[in-house]
């Protein structure tokens, strides 16, 4: 305003376009920023719509639920340039939330964009909507900026609260490409929203308390729209692994788990209890749901990267990981606190679970970090609550409900970490082959000691241009023999890594092998004892008592008997070769009281009268027969309908000995067949934390690849076959003379 | 009233006291458990306390104990002892013979100790403490056949408690070698009875093959019936808490009691027949023996070596055995037995002319 003697600056209406078009140089840059203001007013939810946009002259809508603007602050924030209050006001007043938008540039950013702005805010104390409409044309050079005035009018609100910015006449053409770029710029603020369709469905009212922000991209061509962008989409798509969980209404319980990476889309039942050959409904669980999206990091191979999806998001997640990873409890659609925060291990991944990675030899990682996953508890129908919060909403009441929750939690995340690591190992199995072909072609040293063949030879010959081969051979030497050296410690890397996983169990092996001979003095005092008891006691009941325990002590002497022997024959090392109907037979009379427990019907055919395999073991037989037979005990449970019954069969036939072995358990689904020889993969009961299993090596998934093991070392082979009638599965296993 | 003693040397107090426990349920014996000692101490206790026990048994790790002062090998004190007693009269310590048995803790040891053949002499009995408990009848025994030919002369029928118009119908060799082991000292004779006459099928047999050649199931109600018609066939001799009879008694018994062929040539369907016609009390109480897979004479004479189904010697197949005398015969096993190679490291192997015959029944494909 010019007075008498002063003078103050005066602005001429261009400067919009030098500081929208001329500054904000990308138009993606301009729509982050514009979200970026509606995560500073504590939005929750923002969608951008773009509508026909494929070709210049579409339209953006920008709609969020943050907290709104009254003509107040439209006149002294969005109207007034260089405006203070970012200054003022570093962070959000509702969340807390640093303020991520840049000084100012928002308004320029529409101006960027398009050629008309219309702004429709409403506050939750306004009872109308506030409606501003901005033709960014009107500013023309040679005019005053405050000279430009702009319309506003009240209008009927179409929310409670919140900001509307539409951009017509957008001045470039947006197509999916460009669209998923304006995401990446948003994705550090992103957190996922867990809550799913189906309590998003149930109208239970949300409280806005949550300070989540999730952001979809819309587009819209001739009426039609089409998600192109949500943080679940984008984000979650990308996991290696993705669990899910059920408790449905009759209380059984389910997991399922799929990895498009690993090849994996299995569903295992999840037993109440920890019986290993039943499957058990829970007491009061129900209507549980369960996901979880699993993640490694630091293992890039395991990812597509494209320009759906780059290393920049990759590590985002890794980023994201820090703050919201864990597994988060909703119930009736509120998040229920602590469970899931930073920090806290409800489940006991990261203690527990861990632990039985680490004992069990797998070979990835599996801690609260790797995963986001939500539990939804809708325990409210009929009135009746399952679960109970503590009085000061700290968390649930750790009834009967929420220890089955966790023991069904606990165990769906340990059968699937088990079924990653197991198609984990098939993948690096798969590639290791695929590689070695691939090396095959340039198998190492032979492939440079024939290039040296071929310059000794032109140099017998004196060909003329053997000093340049022998110059070339020279020049590619450091280069051949160091791919050499890395295809060789690779090699043995592999080797160490398996030695390793080997060891662990070797380990186990003295330690059984101790604890049996420390033991064995009271297999001789306890049948003493049972047989004085049997000789001296007279009353009925007592009788009765004794033969009982007797029959149970006769069952427990199988298994030290087993040991015993297994360790008796570890000690000898040599190798002998072996009378299969001897060692059958041996092993047969081992389980006798086992299987007579079971009621099982076990027959044996040995077609020829020299059974002798090449020379082998002997303990090592004794471990296949174990493990087979364990797996068929297990598998006749699973189908109890019938009694079970195991086939042996041995025949002799062009120099190898055949054994089949089996049984008419559940069978073996066919898309299984493959991944049963695989380490860790195993179709046993998960069992709780808490349960008893440190004795056998049920459930560890390592059985079937150790026979594999021991068979392949021989040159033998083990595969399934057909069953014969009344039998459903068969194991055949093959060995030379 | 218990009238036996056995002195026990054992260094685990807690088995040891096991087998005593059972072993006294017998109510004749008494076992007196000791720890070992030294070497020279145990046989100067043996000597000099040899009125206040009948026998002796040893626990065979005395010498594996880390702790413990015997610094011998158990064979070697057991040699020592029956040196002792065998000695001629001046230098002889022991006045009178007496059973020793050997055991031990661990679970296979009688099979690991089988391969040692020179100690198998010297001992009695040699088992697992668990089986040593179950065998008080047999411990009783063995001190009354020791007491029995250490204090009078005795020949081959005494030994055998045959009289002579029995001893007559039986292996005349058998007679003869007793007769001229009979002076010599207890343990000899006894271990002779043992291993060459009640352990060997032929001159006695036991229970079972008793019941393949009456062709009637043990189980069946009126077998103990049964039994006492022919006790006169039974074995009365030293050791005869062991039940054998006589098998030529039997042919005897037979003949005389029924008109009919040699009980050899007949089906069990037959001799079941012939004695229910003579007993009528036992008429349904005789279950046949029924012919276990692979077999088709019912002509029952042995039992299966491996799994002790009735056997016709035209069904079984003969084992590897070296029978040292004539009134030993062969052992037989079943056709299944044979092709499973069931409970193998009983019966060893197969003489070899029944291998081809074997091979034949593996020919399906």
């Amino acid at each position: 305003m010019d007075s008498k003697n002063t003078i103050s600056f005066s602005v001429d209406a261009g400067i919009i376009n030098r500081l929208g078009l001329e500054l904000v140089g990308r138009s993606e840059t301009a729509v982050s920023e514009l979200i970026k203001n509606s995560y500073d007013a504590d939005a929750t939810n923002v969608e951008v719509s773009f509508e026909n946009t494929n070709t210049i002259g579409g339209t953006i809508i920008i709609d969020d639920n943050g907290e709104g603007m009254n003509l107040e602050s439209l006149k002294n924030g969005f109207m007034r340039l260089s405006s203070t209050d970012k200054i003022h006001n570093p962070i959000s007043k509702k969340f807390s939330r640093k303020k991520a938008g840049k000084k100012g540039i928002g308004r320029f950013s529409t101006q960027r964009l398009g050629q008309r702005l219309i702004i429709i805010t409403k506050q939750a104390k306004m009872t109308e909507a506030l409606k501003l409409i901005i033709e960014w044309n009107d500013y023309t050079i040679d005019c005053n900026l405050e000279s430009v005035s702009n319309k506003f009018e009240y209008v009927l609100p179409i929310k409670n609260k919140g900001t509307r910015l539409i951009i017509e006449n957008l001045r470039e053409a947006w197509g999916a490409v460009e669209i998923r770029r304006v995401y990446r710029y948003v994705s550090d603020l992103l957190q996922p929203n867990y809550i799913s369709d189906r309590t998003g469905n149930l109208n239970i009212a949300k409280t806005d308390a949550e300070n989540f922000f999730s952001v979809c991209f819309k587009q819209t061509n001739a009426g039609k729209s089409e998600i192109i962008a949500e943080p679940t989409k984008m984000v979650f798509d990308k996991a290696i692994a993705t669990i899910e969980g059920y408790v449905d209404s009759h209380k059984d319980g389910y997991c399922s788990v799929f990895s498009k990476k690993f090849d994996l889309d299995d569903i295992i039942p999840i037993s109440a209890n920890d019986n290993e050959n039943s499957l058990s409904k829970f007491i009061e669980l129900k209507d549980i749901h369960f996901k979880a999206y699993y993640f490694i990091y630091n293992r890039k191979d395991y990812y597509d990267f494209d320009s759906n999806f780059t290393q920049l998001e990759y590590k985002g997640i890794q980023k994201m990981a820090s703050e919201s990873s864990g597994i988060r409890l909703y119930r009736n659609g509120f998040r229920v606190l602590p469970y899931g925060e930073k920090g806290n291990d409800w489940l006991n991944i990261d203690g527990n679970l861990s632990k039985k990675r680490y004992e069990s030899g797998l070979n990835i990682p599996f801690n609260n970090n790797n995963l986001f996953g939500f539990v939804e508890i809708i325990d409210q129908s009929n009135g009746e609550f399952i679960f109970d919060e503590t009085a000061n909403r700290e968390g649930l009441i750790e009834n009967l409900a929420f220890k089955e929750l966790n023991t069904f939690l606990f165990k769906v995340l340990r059968a699937a970490m088990f079924r990653i690591a197991s198609a984990e190992e098939l993948l690096k199995a798969k590639r290791k082959r695929e590689e070695r072909l691939k090396k095959q072609k340039n198998a190492g040293f032979q492939y440079i000691k024939n290039k040296i063949k071929e310059v000794q030879k032109k140099i017998e010959n004196s060909d003329p241009d053997r000093e340049e081969h022998i110059t070339l051979l020279l020049d590619s030497l450091p280069q051949d023999l160091d791919n050499r050296e890395k295809e060789i410690k690779k090699e043995a890397e592999a080797k160490i890594e398996e030695l390793g996983m080997l060891r662990v169990l070797a380990g186990t092996g003295l330690v059984i092998g101790e604890f049996v001979h420390e033991i064995e003095q009271f297999d001789t005092i306890f049948q003493s004892k049972i047989k004085y008891l049997k000789k001296n006691i007279k009353s009925d009941l007592s009788s009765q008592k004794i033969k009982e325990l007797e029959k149970s002590f006769k069952s427990y002497q199988s298994y030290t008997g087993y040991f015993r022997t297994s360790m008796s024959q570890n000690v000898k090392r040599n190798i002998v070769p072996i009378n299969m109907k001897k060692a059958i037979n041996d092993f047969l009379k081992q389980i006798e009281n086992n299987s007579r427990s079971s009621s099982l019907e076990i027959k044996k055919e040995y077609l020829k009268k020299n059974l002798i395999t090449c020379p082998m073991h002997p303990s090592e037989w004794l471990s296949i027969l174990f493990n087979l037979y364990t797996n068929s005990k297990k598998a006749i449970h699973r189908n109890s309908t019938h009694r079970g019954k195991i086939l042996i069969k041995v025949n002799q036939k062009n120099n190898k000995i055949i054994l089949q072995f089996q049984d008419n358990g559940d069978g073996i689904p066919e898309d299984m067949k493959n991944r049963i020889f695989a380490p860790f993969f195993t179709t046993a009961n998960p069992i709780n934390q808490g349960g008893k299993e440190a004795d056998n090596t049920s459930g560890t998934g390592l059985g079937l690849y150790i026979v594999k093991n021991i068979v392949n070392s021989y040159n033998g082979s083990i595969v399934l076959d057909d069953p014969d009638k009344n039998y459903n599965t068969n194991f055949v296993i093959t060995l030379p003379i | 009233m218990p009238d036996i003693v056995y002195v026990y040397f054992d260094d685990t107090p807690s088995a040891a006291s096991s087998v005593k426990d059972n072993l006294e349920l017998t109510n004749r014996l008494i076992i007196d458990v000791k720890r070992e000692e030294p070497w020279k101490d145990i046989i100067s206790y043996l000597v000099d306390n040899q009125t206040d026990y009948n026998g002796i048994i040893l626990d065979w790790r005395l010498d594996s104990e880390p702790d413990s002062d015997a610094d011998f090998s158990t064979e070697a004190l057991a040699q020592q002892c029956r040196r002792l007693v065998s000695q001629n009269l001046n230098t002889k310590k022991f006045t009178k013979d007496f059973p020793m048995i050997l055991c031990s803790s661990q679970p296979d040891f009688a099979s690991l100790h089988e391969k040692d053949t020179t100690s198998t002499d010297l001992f009695d009995v040699i088992c697992t403490k668990n089986e040593l408990e179950d065998k008080g009848s047999f411990l009783i025994a063995l001190v009354e056949a020791y007491t029995k030919l250490n204090l009078e002369d005795r020949n081959a029928c005494d030994i055998l408690g045959l009289t002579s118009s029995k001893a007559a119908l039986i292996s005349q060799e058998l007679i003869r070698k007793l007769d001229s082991i009979k002076n010599q000292n207890p343990h000899e004779i006894i271990s002779f009875l043992q291993k060459e006459v009640l352990d060997k099928k032929g001159a006695l047999i036991n229970e079972d093959i008793l019941s393949a050649r009456l062709g009637v199931n043990k189980n069946s109600e009126g077998w103990s019936n049964l039994l006492e018609k022919i006790s006169d066939a039974k074995y009365i001799g030293l050791l005869s808490c062991i039940d054998r009879w006589w098998g030529t008694l039997i042919d005897e018994w037979w003949e005389v009691n029924f008109e009919a062929d040699n009980l050899k040539y007949l089906a069990a369907s037959e001799r079941i027949l012939f004695l229910e016609a003579k007993y009528t009390e036992l008429v349904g109480k005789l279950n046949k023996l029924e012919l276990c897979e692979g077999s088709m004479n019912e002509e029952f004479w042995t039992v299966c070596y491996g799994s002790g189904a009735a056997l016709s010697e035209l069904d079984g197949f003969a084992i590897d055995q070296h029978l040292h005398y004539s009134w030993q015969e062969r052992e037989y096993v079943c056709l299944n037995t044979a092709k499973n190679e069931d409970n193998i490291d009983k019966w060893k192997a197969l003489i070899s002319y029944e291998n081809d015959r074997l091979e034949q029944y593996f020919e399906e494909e």
